[in-house]
């Protein structure tokens, strides 16, 4: 069975990936990343969720041309599935509905 | 070699071509950037610690996607890549220069690094051996700690968006050291004059810098810098930095506060008794000193060239003297102490004292007059 619920890096990346569309590569959602939530991935570590998230039909990739400036090698460019854009909707409705009734400062308790 | 290394590796695991393509390409990409940026050292050592931090993630990944039988083959090629790297590190730690310390300039304060960019800013860290000899700064990690929250990127590229202060902690590896960071933006720097000099004075020099609010901002971090010397140098005063006259002549001063800049023009004029007879392209400056209501004049000789005039107070005392050119054409430069002035024919300089002065007390000053170069 596919797991959908999405992890807190997953859900990320896979953010990333609709931010950047036509763009969304190993390196451009790397450096996405690290803007937005100040991690930095190692190049291993960003890739096997991407993996994950295609193993799980979130996303798909297909191989662009080989360019010089990569050593004559391909980006392996990213999409979000329509079931990867459910799954965003859905984390966004999760959240939403954790955080509901919130509403005012979170005091933390003294002793 | 480290590439052509971890090509091998990938490909000895059975990991699919278009992955390892990927993979190695994001690296040869962020390489070849970087390898402008920072030049090879730097890039080259970024490229092995990637590929370090990286290992494990593809070795891992491969272990859970592959039959047991390729479990086994990968099992026995992460063990031979373990000895390899060790060897490697143990190889890297005698044969190179390991870091010993993280450096931070203190800027303007001595007390934390003064920001006053608006745009994002990259805090400078150098990274020392225990020599004392500057290694690349690639890998050296930047965390906010406590105090005023500010976006800082892990690579130290912060952005200050308004006045306040944060604890940072700048690390590399097991070096760990605390950077005070004071953001005090500075929106804008003013300066209403150009700067007028006897030769050997000094004053601060003069500008205003303010923030969003045009408040003055007084926490400064930045550069000062004299175009020629020879006229004019900068110098460390009590309060900030002083502008001397050196020698006869005209020079530019720029000043660099975050990412604000101004220009100032400098004149350095030679004390005389007299300014007759004034030569094109001399700088002369004549002491003046005026008692109750007094007032003195001189006159300008017929020139092609302009002359410039101003009246310089002594000191940091406010300018009590006042000017004005009868017989030439002249306009206001920047202040109302100064006049670009055209005399087609003789023309007279009067210097008077101002009617807020205390008319009882001697104003002291100096007439300042250049007679600027032909064309």
């Amino acid at each position: 069975m596919t797991n959908t619920k999405l992890g807190t890096l997953e859900l990320a990346a896979m953010l990333a990936v609709a931010r950047l569309a036509s763009n969304a590569y190993g390196l451009a959602v790397r450096k996405d990343l690290a803007e937005r939530t100040g991690r930095d991935l190692s190049v291993g570590a960003l890739y096997t969720t991407l993996g994950r998230l295609e193993k799980k039909g979130f996303l798909i990739s297909r191989t662009s041309e080989p360019t010089p400036v990569r050593g004559g090698r391909s980006r392996r460019m990213y999409q979000v599935t329509s079931a990867g854009a459910q799954a965003i909707r859905e984390a966004e409705q999760h959240s939403v509905s954790i955080w509901a009734g919130l509403g005012s400062p979170i005091i933390p308790e003294t002793t | 070699m480290i590439a052509s290394t971890l090509e091998r590796l990938l490909s000895l695991l059975g990991v699919d071509p278009e992955f390892a393509d990927a993979v190695l390409g994001d690296l040869a990409e962020e390489h070849s950037s970087r390898l402008i940026r920072d030049g090879s050292a730097a890039a080259d050592w970024w490229y092995t610690h990637e590929a370090l931090r990286s290992a494990p993630y593809l070795l891992v990944e491969v272990v859970r996607l592959a039959s047991w039988r390729s479990r086994a083959w990968a099992a026995g090629i992460m063990a031979a890549a373990a000895c390899i790297t060790t060897v490697s590190l143990m190889a890297l730690s005698v044969g190179t220069r390991r870091p010993a310390r993280l450096v931070i300039p203190s800027g303007s304060s001595e007390h934390g690094l003064v920001v006053n960019n608006l745009r994002p800013f990259q805090i400078p860290v150098t990274v020392l051996d225990s020599a004392g000899r500057v290694l690349p700064d690639t890998g050296v990690q930047y965390r906010w700690v406590s105090g005023m929250p500010m976006p800082v990127t892990p690579g130290g590229l912060v952005t200050c968006s308004q006045p306040g202060d944060a604890v940072m902690h700048v690390s590399l590896g097991p070096l760990l050291t605390e950077l005070l960071l004071r953001c005090r933006p500075v929106h804008d720097i003013r300066s209403g004059r150009m700067i007028n000099l006897v030769v050997g004075d000094a004053i601060d020099v003069p500008f205003l810098a303010v923030d969003a609010e045009d408040r003055e901002v007084t926490m400064l971090s930045g550069q000062i810098t004299i175009q020629d010397s020879s006229v004019a140098t900068v110098e460390a005063g009590e309060q900030g930095r002083l502008v001397r006259g050196r020698a006869p002549g005209s020079t530019g001063l720029n000043v660099k506060v975050g990412d604000k800049a101004l220009f100032m023009s400098v004149h350095v004029y030679e004390p005389v008794s007299t300014i007759d007879g004034i030569k094109p392209g001399q700088h002369v400056a004549l002491p003046v000193r005026l008692s109750g209501a007094e007032t003195h004049s001189w006159m300008l000789a017929a020139a092609p060239e302009g002359y410039y005039v101003a009246v310089i107070p002594d000191g940091d005392e406010q300018n009590l003297l006042r000017l004005s050119i009868v017989g030439a054409r002249c306009v206001p430069a920047l202040d109302s102490h100064s006049f670009f002035c055209l005399a087609q024919h003789d023309a007279t300089v009067f210097v008077y004292r101002s009617g807020e002065s205390n008319q009882s007390a001697e104003v002291r000053g100096t007439l300042a007059v250049w007679r600027q170069s032909r064309p």
